[in-house]
């Protein structure tokens, strides 16, 4: 074997043989390089193709899911802040609401409250009057009666037999005749 | 049954002891009335008004003299003259009540008339005007 080496050396030490190129190695060679690459080609490359493809449109969908995602995020975001806005814009209108509302219940109350003295005081006013003149009429009564009873008592003590038969003979003396 | 009033039969009554019916016989009469129409509690009242009749009727009174002391006999006459003027009747009776209360001076209750000159009913007059 090497004797053919050598004399494929030796014939092709011009030409391609200055390269010490070996022609028929190098076919088969090219060859099994081409097949190997019409192998590659017909069932290696297109399942590989075929998961990049799918791969890339992947990656494609999930970038225009997250697109999709941040716009919705930043619509949402957008929403909430005018939502809230809103709401505090209602809050801050229900406060004032409130505190008008606050202030003339509390105008309305106080106006009842004063009317409600008012009229007490005019009521007690009216009873310590009406109850002052009961006691002073009560008192004068009483008064008279202490009087009265007084009296009787003198008279009873002082009225003598002929003092009674005069006051009979002037009551005899003013009957119709 | 007709029931009569007692006015009517106060009249009656009067009529009769007036004609010279005696008292007992007109009693009975008036007595079997109330009896009969169970008016027996009107007894006392229709007394009052025979009594009352015989008043207006200038015949007689019985007079309630009330006073705080007893009467002497010479002032119960003077009364009751004074009663029979006043009352304008022909005869009238003294019914004497002593009543301390009354403190002094006379009351006189007849069947249609009534005077009261006690010390009580002018204080009692004071006691009203105070």
């Amino acid at each position: 074997m090497n004797d053919s080496f050598v004399k494929f050396a030796d014939s092709s030490s011009s030409g391609l043989g200055a390269f010490n190129l070996n022609i028929k190695g190098f076919i088969i060679q090219l060859a099994l390089f081409f097949i190997v690459l019409w192998v590659f080609k017909r069932w290696v490359l297109p399942p590989i193709v075929r998961t990049l493809e799918t791969r890339r449109k992947t990656l494609e969908d999930s970038l225009a899911n997250a697109q999709k995602t941040e716009e919705i995020l930043r619509q949402t975001e957008a929403k909430v802040a005018e939502a809230l806005q809103k709401a505090r814009a209602e809050a801050d209108q229900a406060i004032a609401e409130a505190q008008t509302e606050a202030k003339r219940i509390i105008a309305v109350a106080e106006a009842q409250g004063d009317e409600a003295a008012e009229r007490i005081r005019k009521e007690a006013k009216t009873f310590l009057q009406e109850h002052e003149q009961i006691l002073r009429k009560e008192l004068k009564d009483e008064l008279v009666a202490l009087v009265i009873q007084t009296t009787a008592k003198v008279i009873e003590q002082k009225l003598t037999p002929e003092e009674d038969m005069r006051l009979i003979q002037d009551a005899i003396k003013v009957l119709p005749k | 049954m007709i029931k009569i009033s007692r006015r009517e039969l106060a009249n009656y009554a009067a009529d009769q002891l007036l004609a010279g019916v005696s008292a007992k016989k007109i009693a009975r009469q008036l007595a079997a009335v109330l009896v009969v129409g169970k008016r027996q509690n009107e007894a006392e009242l229709l007394a009052d008004d025979v009594a009352y009749e015989l008043e207006v009727r200038g015949k007689f009174t019985m007079a309630t003299v009330t006073s705080a002391r007893h009467l002497s006999p010479k002032l119960r006459q003077e009364i009751t003259e004074a009663v029979r003027q006043a009352a304008a009747v022909e005869t009238a009776k003294l019914e004497e009540e002593v009543d301390q209360t009354v403190l002094g001076g006379l009351r006189i209750e007849t069947a249609a008339h009534s005077w009261d000159d006690t010390i009580i009913r002018r204080l009692n007059d004071l006691r009203g005007a105070a």
